[in-house]
């Protein structure tokens, strides 16, 4: 079997990473250690969890999320990411590209193996 | 014993800190602020028993570099800096390239402040619309303040001329006015025949003119200036005037410019400090002097001036007086002669030297070897010796009593002004000397030599004025023998 280049693989998920950090937020804010766990029980999403906090800062500073800080029942305050409008315009933007990018590339890779 | 997982959390983060050096600050310590807030978590959500566990919780978050990688977008194509200087200022953080930045505009600063200092000269000549007092015949063109001039007190007897200038800092800093370098006087063309010395008169200024009608007529300021003393050097202030002038005693017949001559020197020398640098400034005179020669003023026609006179070698020569062009000192016959005690000054002692030529040498002495008349000391008030001359010249030979003048000012010691007047006299049997107008007395000493201290609380003013002076010489009977009055109601005596 060969090996699928794990750069690309690395680039595809970093890519890919966003705009499922955005799709979570579609439905309720969550917070930063949430936001990790829901990403990590999907298997192959994130390696390090570590790495989701440098993405958080840059949506936000692309303005695609917002946050507040909020009391927590338990333990310190804490940072809630919420979706702006920017950031849902961007996400419709992109699951429509990336249906027909997957329904294409299954298409090719589908229809080899048929 | 429960596990404590604070040192290596810790140390996780140190490590993350270190390699995220090149985040800015802000961003630096929210990336930190969030990791361990989420280590917290997790721990809250599922403790560590053992080294192990934490470990593996830690290894789950992530490796620091790559999580530093991550926020400077690194993670998956590192970049591959550009070469170039500017290349390697941007890949290095913001703070260092602001750091390289300010230091390079600093040294660009500090070129540029030294060549500005170099080039840093606001020393110009003042206008004076109206010429100082006592200078009458000579002013540089369009009205800026370079003169000659005839000067009464100083001296007695002949006047003296001098030649100067007014000064004023133009600029916006204080500078430093420094004596300048004795060689500028002798080099000086419009001082060929003169010996000088260099004076100054520090509290120049503009009064309005108390004369209503010379005010009416366009003259609404006065030109007022202080004392000339000796040069001593002075910080001139932005705006401030000072006077500085050669005076001395016209010992060359020879040279006599015409009425009219546009005469050298066409710059006049002045030398001062500013922060590191000493420099001289040749200032030049707008289109030369126009001056007129002292052989047309009746007051220094040459037949009436001293033929030799003091320089400013006087006082380094290894005799006191150095010698004038036609006299030279008898090295052997110098002595001081005598002394007088002034209060606050201590003694001035007079010292005497034949010339090979028949004349006489004379100087005045302080305790600390400074000699009057040559500005060495702050408490010489300037005056005519140290000097040689030659016998019969100074009074013409017609009253046998040849003196000339000097003055202290022991005020800055708590003291007053004093008026020195020493001199030969050039008959024999002489054993006193009077000045009938302060009636003040001395004996003659070694026969034929007098020093006379008159304290003068106002050396310009009557009667200690050098015109209200009457010097008589008696012999042992009580005869006069000599005598010498520049009071005009004693003319003739």
């Amino acid at each position: 079997m060969v090996a699928v280049q794990a750069p690309l693989i690395s680039q595809m998920r970093r890519g890919m990473l966003q705009y499922c950090v955005l799709a979570l937020l579609v439905e309720e804010e969550r917070y930063g250690f949430d936001l990790v766990k829901a990403l990590g029980e999907v298997e192959g999403m994130v390696t390090s969890e570590g790495t989701i906090y440098p993405l958080l800062s840059r949506l936000r500073r692309d303005g695609l999320v917002e946050t507040s800080w909020q009391e927590s029942p338990s333990g310190p305050p804490r940072r809630y990411y919420s979706l702006t409008a920017a950031g849902r315009a961007a996400l419709e933007a992109f699951a429509e590209e990336w249906s027909r990018f997957r329904d294409a590339v299954d298409h090719f890779i589908e229809g080899r193996r048929a | 014993v429960s596990y404590d997982p604070e040192p290596e959390i810790k140390r996780y983060l140190e490590r993350l800190s270190r390699a995220a050096h090149d985040l800015p600050r802000g961003r630096r310590r929210e990336l930190l602020s969030e990791i361990e807030l989420h280590i917290r978590m997790a721990l809250a959500q599922t403790p560590c028993a053992n080294q192990e566990e934490l470990e593996a919780l830690l290894e789950k978050v992530g490796a620091p570099a790559e999580i530093a990688a991550a926020a400077t977008d690194q993670a998956v194509a590192p970049i591959q800096r550009p070469p170039g200087a500017i290349a390697f200022l941007r890949g290095h953080r913001p703070r260092r390239l602001i750091m390289t930045l300010v230091a390079l505009a600093l040294v660009v600063f500090a070129i540029g402040a030294a060549v500005w200092t170099q080039s840093y000269q606001p020393l110009a000549f003042a206008r004076a619309d109206i010429l100082p007092a006592n200078s009458f015949n000579t002013e540089g063109e369009t009205g800026y303040a370079a003169w000659i001039g005839y000067h009464k007190g100083i001296g007695g007897g002949p006047d003296r001329p001098f030649f100067g200038v007014t000064i004023q800092n133009t600029g916006p800093f204080t500078v430093q006015l420094v004596r300048p370098p004795a060689k500028y006087a002798p080099t000086m063309p419009v001082m060929w025949g003169w010996s000088s010395r260099l004076l100054m008169a520090r509290y120049t200024r503009l009064k309005t003119n108390p004369n209503p009608l010379l005010a009416r007529q366009g003259h609404r300021s006065l030109w007022k200036r202080g004392p000339l003393q000796p040069f001593q050097p002075i910080s001139l202030a932005p705006g401030q005037i000072v006077m500085i002038a050669y005076q001395g005693v016209w010992h060359d017949c020879q040279i006599k410019p015409h009425v009219g001559t546009t005469t050298p020197p066409r710059s006049f020398p002045i030398r001062f400090s500013y922060l590191w640098k000493t420099t001289t400034a040749h200032i030049p005179f707008p289109g030369g002097l126009t001056i007129d020669p002292p052989n047309h003023h009746s007051n220094t026609d040459c037949h009436q001036t001293p033929q030799t006179g003091n320089s400013q070698s006087n006082a380094s020569g290894s005799t006191g007086f150095g010698q004038g062009p036609n006299q030279t000192v008898v090295r052997d016959s110098v002595k001081q002669v005598a002394s007088v005690e002034i209060p606050k000054v201590g003694p001035v002692a007079l010292w005497h030297g034949n010339t090979e030529q028949g004349g006489w040498c004379l100087g005045l002495r302080l305790s600390n070897s400074d000699w009057l008349g040559t500005g060495e000391s702050p408490l010489d008030g300037g005056g005519a010796v140290p000097g040689c001359f030659p016998t019969g010249v100074i009074d013409r030979g017609t009253h046998h009593l040849e003196w000339l003048e000097n003055d202290i000012d022991a005020r800055r010691i708590g003291g007053t002004q004093w008026r020195i007047r020493s001199g030969v006299i050039t008959v024999p049997g002489a054993v006193k000397v009077t000045d009938l107008a302060t009636d003040q007395s001395t004996n003659v000493i070694d026969g034929g030599l007098f020093i006379l201290a008159i304290q003068a609380p106002n050396p310009s003013a009557p009667p200690y004025q050098s015109p209200h002076l009457h010097l008589v010489a008696y012999d042992k009977a009580g005869n006069v023998i000599a005598s010498d009055c520049l009071y005009h109601s004693c003319s003739g005596s």
